[in-house]
């Protein structure tokens, strides 16, 4: 069976250890957890914190060259394959360092060698509610971060509570995410959140034996594109695949140079405007049966060249 | 019009033959040559080497010389992590806290590497003179980051002076390197500076458009053409980008190649890009590499346009995606032949090709896009067409267009690739290449011989007589006057008669059991539904 990949992003000194050391607290007693990280990156997980607290994990470093450009991970396959093989994780978490490109590092992660062993459980974003408001201003990848999670955390809510102007920016980044306010990492919903991006809630839950019972088995897969979509053509992929995409979200470019918000859980699309996104068409597709190669292929010939 | 003409007239968005290319072979280099990243940009030698290989390989229009966004870093005071299989990555920050620049070592040509990248550049223009050589250099906003860490995001808000005092001093160094690049040769210097992708239009403008500006109105007036390079999402930054006047941006998948093209012809400078790295060119297939990077030539248009991937190759890419992508750009036909292919169904049928080489006759197939229209598949349908008189009625040939969905159903299930392609009795036999005539005529000769050398050796079978000795005694010598009499050579097998229940199913005896050899293939492994007619035809 698939093994969920959490990626967890957020900018320098936002709170990724603080959630990471929760989230092991919670898991790691029951769970292998596996933590990847930027091994020369500034401000990456500190796995000397995380060793501190006693809890198991196993760590591997993805020794890239560039802080900057995830492209150049093709060693990094090899290795991640061959730890997978070695440690057989339950559930992996994924920390894209601060500057580096959340949405390459997912993609690597549809190379063959690795896909048949995980999918892409969920994006989380850790926000640095004090310093919120300065970096968002200057750093550009603050905003790609928060506009590509399913989950994004207020962090350091003691220190700073989330005021009405930054909510309102992140909502206007990204209306679907669901938001939490967090202090040292923990929320209120952190276990059902922790459960969600393990691919337990994709299934009935009979007298709260959720975990203990057999989990279909989930395929994901991120989509980068220069192509351009319709509405038509969305509703078109979306309806034939239907049966096999429990979660799609992402941002798709029309022809008219607008940015496109496409959201479906469980066969529910919404497709809305969005006016902040200025990238390429990205799309992150999660569900039983989804095979990176074939979705992907599909979803290139509903789009038309730019 | 060679390759260095062909870049120099695209950046200057003049006509060209055709659209030019450069793959961006930075440690990519070491792998042609079987080497390790980190001895590979530690040594002149080696640079050259991957450098050759690549031109030999790939035929690009340009090259890079050397692709290391660490290079002046190091030779400023940051320390490296080597790294077997990428370039290395700063681990130190000389700068660090806001620390003044005057604390960075002299920068001159015998700093760090810098001496060694220089050699390679000077002896890679000798070595190749028709491709146009790429100096790259770090940008001036990446080598502030590489010298202060980065706490540069906060300083930028804090002490914008300081940040500004510290882009001066690195434009400085991006002016020292396109200098030193020029000298050795170098036609295009490209300003690679991936982190401007981080920050948006207006603090660009505040405190990147200056240096950057000055580094390409150096480079201009010391008689080189100019790139800016940015990777990311850095859409935001094309319009100041071009503002900055350079001859050419270049981007990577992050950015719609559309868009860039609007804005970039808007102010009258070429542009490049936009290969994907990761899912096409590392993990796709050579197919999956022509369709993208048609796309890109469809989407760009082949004016001021310079084919080349986002960024530096991995590693390991695959030599035959980055030949496939070469091979496009410069033929024409192979061009219509991806067309032709993307609009069939993901998913074709396949023939049961079981009855291919079982056939007394031998058969041709000739898989074209249209040998009416394109001129290689004529010459090999000719070929074949002249060739196939000579073995009379022993060989057949048939033409499948891959424009009917009969062609490409039967490309698809012979596997054939590339086209046009001449299969004999379901083989790939030649590819792309017109076959001289005598080397087809070797060919189906060949494959005449081996099927006559099957069929004399069907031919030898055996007789297997069960019973007890007493039952078979007179039995044998009957059979062996039958054989005499015929003049065959047919050997006599005998087993008891318990031996042969289980074997042969026989329930009396004695029993006569003719075993006939059909050998139905030799050295290959058939595919399965090969099999299962085989199979059916013993049932």
């Amino acid at each position: 069976m698939k093994i969920p990949l959490i990626l967890v992003t957020g900018f320098l000194g936002s709170g990724k250890t603080s959630l990471l050391r929760q989230v092991l607290e919670r898991l790691g007693p029951r769970k292998r957890i596996a933590i990847i990280q930027n091994e020369f990156a500034p401000g990456r997980v500190d796995s000397a914190e995380l060793e501190a607290s006693g809890i198991p994990f196993h760590l591997l470093e993805i020794n890239n060259g560039s802080v900057f450009c995830a492209c150049l991970l093709d060693d990094f396959i090899v290795r991640l394959a061959e730890f997978l093989k070695t440690y057989q994780p339950e559930a992996i978490f994924l920390e894209a360092t601060g500057l580096a490109d959340p949405v390459s590092l997912a993609q690597v992660m549809q190379a063959p060698e690795v896909s048949k062993y995980l999918f892409l459980g969920g994006v989380w974003t850790v926000i640095d509610s004090v310093n919120f408001n300065k970096y968002q201003q200057y750093v550009q990848r603050v905003r790609h971060q928060v506009q590509i999670a399913d989950l994004i955390l207020f962090n350091k809510s003691d220190l700073a509570a989330p005021d009405a102007a930054m909510t309102e920016q992140i909502n206007l980044w990204n209306p679907t995410a669901e938001k939490f306010i967090s202090r040292n990492g923990f929320f209120d919903n952190i276990e059902e959140s922790i459960s969600k991006s393990m691919g337990v809630h994709e299934i009935p839950d009979i007298a709260g034996l959720k975990e203990s019972l057999p989990r279909p088995d989930i395929g994901s897969c991120v989509i980068r594109t220069q192509k351009v979509y319709t509405e038509k053509a969305l509703i078109g992929f979306h309806d034939e695949n239907k049966e096999i995409i429990y979660r799609l979200k992402g941002y798709v470019r029309s022809r008219d140079g607008q940015a496109l918000l496409v959201h479906s859980v469980f066969g529910r699309l919404t497709i809305e405007k969005a006016a902040y996104w200025d990238g390429p068409t990205e799309i992150i597709l999660m569900g039983p049966g989804i095979r990176p190669g074939l979705i992907t292929k599909e979803f290139l010939k509903s789009g038309e060249n730019a | 019009m060679d390759g260095r003409e062909r870049i120099l007239k695209a950046f200057n968005s003049e006509p060209v033959d055709r659209v030019p290319w450069v793959p961006f072979v930075g440690v990519h280099g070491a792998f042609l040559i079987g080497k390790n990243a980190d001895e590979y940009l530690q040594s002149a030698d080696l640079m050259v080497r991957g450098i050759e290989s690549a031109i030999e390989a790939y035929q690009p229009d340009g090259m890079p010389v050397c692709f290391d966004l660490q290079l002046e870093a190091e030779a400023l005071g940051c320390k490296l992590a080597w790294s077997k299989e990428n370039p290395p990555a700063v681990i130190s920050h000389p700068l660090a806290g806001g620390k003044s620049v005057g604390i960075l070592p002299v920068f001159d040509k015998e700093s760090g590497r810098i001496s060694l990248v220089l050699e390679a550049a000077w002896r890679a223009r000798q070595g190749s003179p028709g491709t146009a050589m790429y100096g790259l250099i770090t940008g001036p906003f990446t080598l502030a980051l590489h010298l202060l860490g980065t706490d540069i995001f906060m300083m930028m808000f804090e002490n914008p002076d300081y940040i500004k005092e510290l882009l001066s001093y690195t434009a400085g160094i991006s002016k020292n390197m396109a200098d030193w690049y020029i000298e050795a040769g170098c036609d295009v210097i490209a300003v690679v500076d991936p982190m401007t992708s981080q920050i948006g239009p207006d603090h660009f403008e505040q405190f990147i458009h200056n240096p950057v500006s000055s580094v390409f109105s150096h480079i201009r007036n010391h008689g080189a053409l100019s790139s800016f390079f940015v990777c990311g999402h850095a859409q935001q930054n094309i319009d100041v980008m071009c503002k900055t006047g350079p001859d050419n941006v270049s981007i990577d998948e992050n950015i719609p190649l559309a868009y860039v093209r609007d804005i970039c012809r808007r102010y009258g400078i070429s542009f490049g890009g936009n290969l994907q790295l990761t899912l096409v060119l590392l993990m796709g297939s050579p197919e999956d590499c022509q369709k993208h990077a048609l796309d890109c030539i469809d989407t760009a248009g082949e004016s001021g346009f310079i084919l080349a991937p986002g960024c530096d190759l991995p590693m390991k890419t695959p030599v035959e995606n980055i030949k496939s992508v070469g091979q496009l750009v410069r033929d024409n036909y192979q061009r219509d032949v991806v067309r032709a292919l993307d609009k069939t169904p993901d998913e074709m049928p396949r023939l049961n090709l079981g009855e291919y080489g079982q056939t007394d006759k031998v058969i041709v197939d000739i898989i074209t896009l249209d040998s009416e229209s394109c001129a290689p598949c004529q010459y090999m349908v000719e070929a074949v067409r002249e060739v196939a008189p000579h073995f009379e009625e022993l060989v057949e040939w048939r033409e499948h267009s891959i424009k009917n969905l009969d062609g490409v159903t039967f490309m698809s299930s012979l596997f054939v690739k590339n086209i046009p392609t001449i299969c004999i009795d379901g083989k790939i036999s030649f590819v792309s290449q017109i076959p001289p005539k005598q080397e087809l005529i070797k060919a189906i000769q060949k494959r005449i011989n081996e099927k006559m050398k099957l069929r004399i050796r069907e031919k030898h079978g055996k007789i297997v007589l069960a019973g007890s000795p007493e039952e078979l005694r007179e039995i044998i010598e009957k059979a062996r006057i039958a054989i005499l009499e015929l003049g065959a050579q047919i050997e006599i097998e005998t087993i008891t008669a318990e031996e042969a229940r289980s074997l042969y199913g026989i329930s009396q005896s004695p029993a006569w059991i003719n075993v006939r050899n059909r050998i139905k293939s030799e050295g290959t492994e058939p595919a399965v539904d090969v099999m299962r007619e085989w199979i059916k035809a013993l049932l």
